[in-house]
């Protein structure tokens, strides 16, 4: 069943396009991210579902009921603020407390409820406290809690972990996601960073100068990305992108840019584009170092740089003078300079028309 | 011997705890001397012969000697009706006068806030409430003078209206009226802090409580104000202390009277000091208001708890 449904949406600010033409169904218990650069709209479809901004055109559905006029506070949805908007003056207990007692529940019902959500979220010894004087992680919880324990329709999370040191992101991350399958709650998250998407989500929205690129199942998007947009915004390190032409020698078509040549014989969406410029996109991670047995297609590459991440390595390659990234699982530390045989598959392989940006694979028919 | 990374000196040593050898700097002191030379000669020097010579009896005008009477100038403040009474005066002037300056100031400049959604005419609207605080005390005072007489422009209107005519300088009134200027000239103090506290509230508290469906009142209660606290209190102590030194407008508008109807313990000080030539007995006076305001000062930080 839809829990929420966004009907082409469009506002305004002044002369600025925030959202243009937005729809989108939010199915009830799912994990829905909404993905995009700052200055997307992201925050502005948040407050337009939350009843916080009135769009200028569309409608928002609640179930079956068209909420568009229907003032925040009579929607039942929770929303988590970007700063948290915890209230300094009042404790943590009286922060969780306070949509509760605007509900007019009972002293004892709103002290079990609040313990039992902050047991829940592991803040139970700060109930005392003011939120000025417990950590980033801790205060996110608070306002997290905050949301739950009203128990709404739809929780709300506005880029909760851009204000988050590294370490705690992560550990969010995961806790973010046991919670919501533990509860089963709907959460619509808005964030600039594809590996939250990727994490997290169980259905993406990529938003880009207030339009819609692609709605899908976050693996969906990931592996069939609409347009050269979303390949490049969704993933980590961005998508390879290459331009070439396509064009027939023998009985095969290739793809050829100034260093790289490949048969692609085997795509037969391709064929009409013979003779045209067509953008190739590679993922990092799809590109194997070394050991390129299995792969379809084999280069020899210079190492420029390796890039150690964390406990990951990017490695900055050049194949004839086209630069191109790698990614790797693990610390992998080469000395620039040196040649490494490097491979991928049919299957790791996007095309883009260079016009629309569009994906070829997903246009044909 | 292996040093510490990165450390030369005096700081390895400090890292270390070595014993520094002891070198008096003096610079720092010859720089200092200046502006402590100002102090004592214009602040500490004049308390500590005001201490002095409210111990004597002392009238400039008709000879340099001064009398030693002990603490007899202190009782007499204490026994002094006009001093009490003046007090009492002041109490009246700076709590009504000063909270109503408060209350005015923070309503309008939250209605400024949530009412008016222009840019262009809240600055505007603003400006104009800042207006009377850029007047010169005593050009405000003239013109009130002016207005208030009993055939003034502000009886005429009243008349006009069909009402009486008000005593604005009666007995009765005068102070009153006092305070009613003051208000008019000093709820932009007030008015332009709270204003700056008010804006300075993350709009994301506001529209959190308003998901959860509070109302204005509630939220003005459990938000706006709480946040605003620190910032009025410090509105609050600026005006009681202005209020406190009040002299100004008492001097060009009333002179203490009718009687000693407006005569407040500056005004009385000043008198006591300047124009009866007890200097003794106004330093006696002056120190216990002083002390007064110390201990009120006191109080009110604690009740206030401003941290």
């Amino acid at each position: 069943m839809e829990e929420v449904r966004i009907r082409n949406v469009t506002k305004r600010f002044g002369k600025k396009v925030a959202l243009q033409g937005v729809s989108a169904p939010i199915p009830k218990g799912s994990f829905f991210c909404i993905l995009g650069e700052p200055g997307a709209g992201k925050t502005t479809l948040l407050r337009i579902i939350a009843g916080l901004e009135i769009p200028e055109e569309g409608e928002i559905f609640f179930g079956d009921q068209d909420v568009t006029l229907v003032p925040p506070q009579r929607r039942n949805v929770a929303f988590v603020f970007q700063d948290f908007a915890l209230y300094p003056h009042m404790s943590v207990f009286e922060n969780i407390a306070s949509p509760l007692r605007l509900k007019g529940l009972s002293e004892e019902a709103i002290r079990k409820k609040v313990v039992e959500v902050a047991s829940f979220l592991k803040i139970e010894k700060l109930l005392d406290r003011l939120p000025n004087f417990i950590s980033g992680g801790e205060r996110q919880r608070v306002a997290i809690a905050r949301a739950l324990v009203k128990e709404p329709t739809l929780c709300l999370f506005d880029e909760p972990l851009v204000n988050l040191d590294y370490k705690i992101r992560e550990d969010m991350r995961a806790q973010f996601k046991l919670m919501q399958r533990e509860l089963g709650q709907t959460i619509v998250f808005a964030t600039p960073d594809p590996i939250d998407a990727l994490s997290m989500a169980d259905i993406v929205l990529v938003l880009h100068e207030g339009r819609v690129q692609q709605m899908a199942n976050v693996w969906e998007a990931y592996k069939r990305p609409a347009n050269v947009f979303v390949g490049k915004y969704l993933g980590f390190p961005e998508m390879n992108i290459f331009e070439g032409r396509v064009s027939r020698s023998g009985n095969s078509l290739f793809w050829e840019s100034k260093g790289l040549r490949l048969d692609i014989g085997s795509f037969d969406f391709l064929k009409p584009y013979e003779g045209a410029t067509v953008l190739l996109g590679l993922r990092p991670e799809d590109i194997r170092l070394g050991d390129t047995e299995g792969a379809d297609f084999t280069f020899e590459a210079n190492i420029v740089l390796s890039e150690v991440v964390g406990s990951d390595t990017i490695v900055h390659l050049s194949v004839e003078g086209v630069a191109l990234r790698a990614f790797v699982p693990q610390i992998f530390r080469r000395p620039s300079g040196e040649r490494i045989p490097i491979g991928f598959r049919h299957e790791d392989l996007y095309f883009f028309s260079s016009q629309t940006g569009k994906n070829l694979l997903l246009q044909e028919g | 011997m292996k040093g510490l990374p990165g450390l030369y000196g005096k700081e390895k040593d400090q890292m270390l705890g070595r014993a520094q050898k002891k070198r008096v700097v003096l610079t720092p002191y010859y720089l200092m001397i200046p502006p402590q030379f100002l102090i004592w000669a214009v602040v500490i020097f004049p308390l500590i012969w005001a201490v002095y010579i409210s111990f004597h009896d002392w009238n400039p005008t008709i000879s340099p000697e001064r009398t030693f009477v002990g603490i007899w100038n202190y009782v007499t403040v204490f026994r002094d009706e006009r001093f009490l009474s003046a007090l009492l005066r002041m109490l009246y002037y700076s709590g009504v006068g000063v909270t109503i300056q408060l209350f005015l100031g923070t309503a309008i400049a939250l209605a400024l806030v949530e009412y008016v959604r222009s840019e262009r005419l809240r600055t505007f609207l603003l400006v104009l409430f800042l207006l009377p605080m850029m007047m010169a005390e005593a050009v405000a005072a003239q013109m009130w003078t002016l207005l208030i007489t009993d055939t003034g422009t502000i009886n005429n209107i009243l008349v006009w209206l069909g009402l009486n005519p008000i005593g604005w300088r009666s007995r009765e009134l005068a102070l009153t009226t006092l305070m009613i200027v003051d208000i008019w000239q000093w709820t932009a103090l007030p008015l332009l802090i709270a204003y700056a506290a008010r804006i300075s509230i993350p709009e994301s508290l506001y529209e959190s409580s308003r998901l959860d469906g509070a109302s204005r009142w509630l939220i003005l209660r459990k938000i706006t104000l709480p946040y605003m606290r620190v910032p009025l209190a410090i509105a609050f102590l600026l005006r009681f202390m202005d209020s406190y030194k009040f002299l100004d407008k008492v001097f060009i508008m009333t002179y203490g009277g009718p009687g000693t109807a407006t005569e407040l313990p500056t005004f009385y000080l000043y008198q006591t000091a300047f124009s009866y030539f007890k200097v003794g007995y106004g330093a006696a006076m002056s120190w216990i208001f002083g002390i007064i305001a110390v201990i009120g000062m006191f109080f009110f930080w604690r009740l206030a708890k401003v941290q």
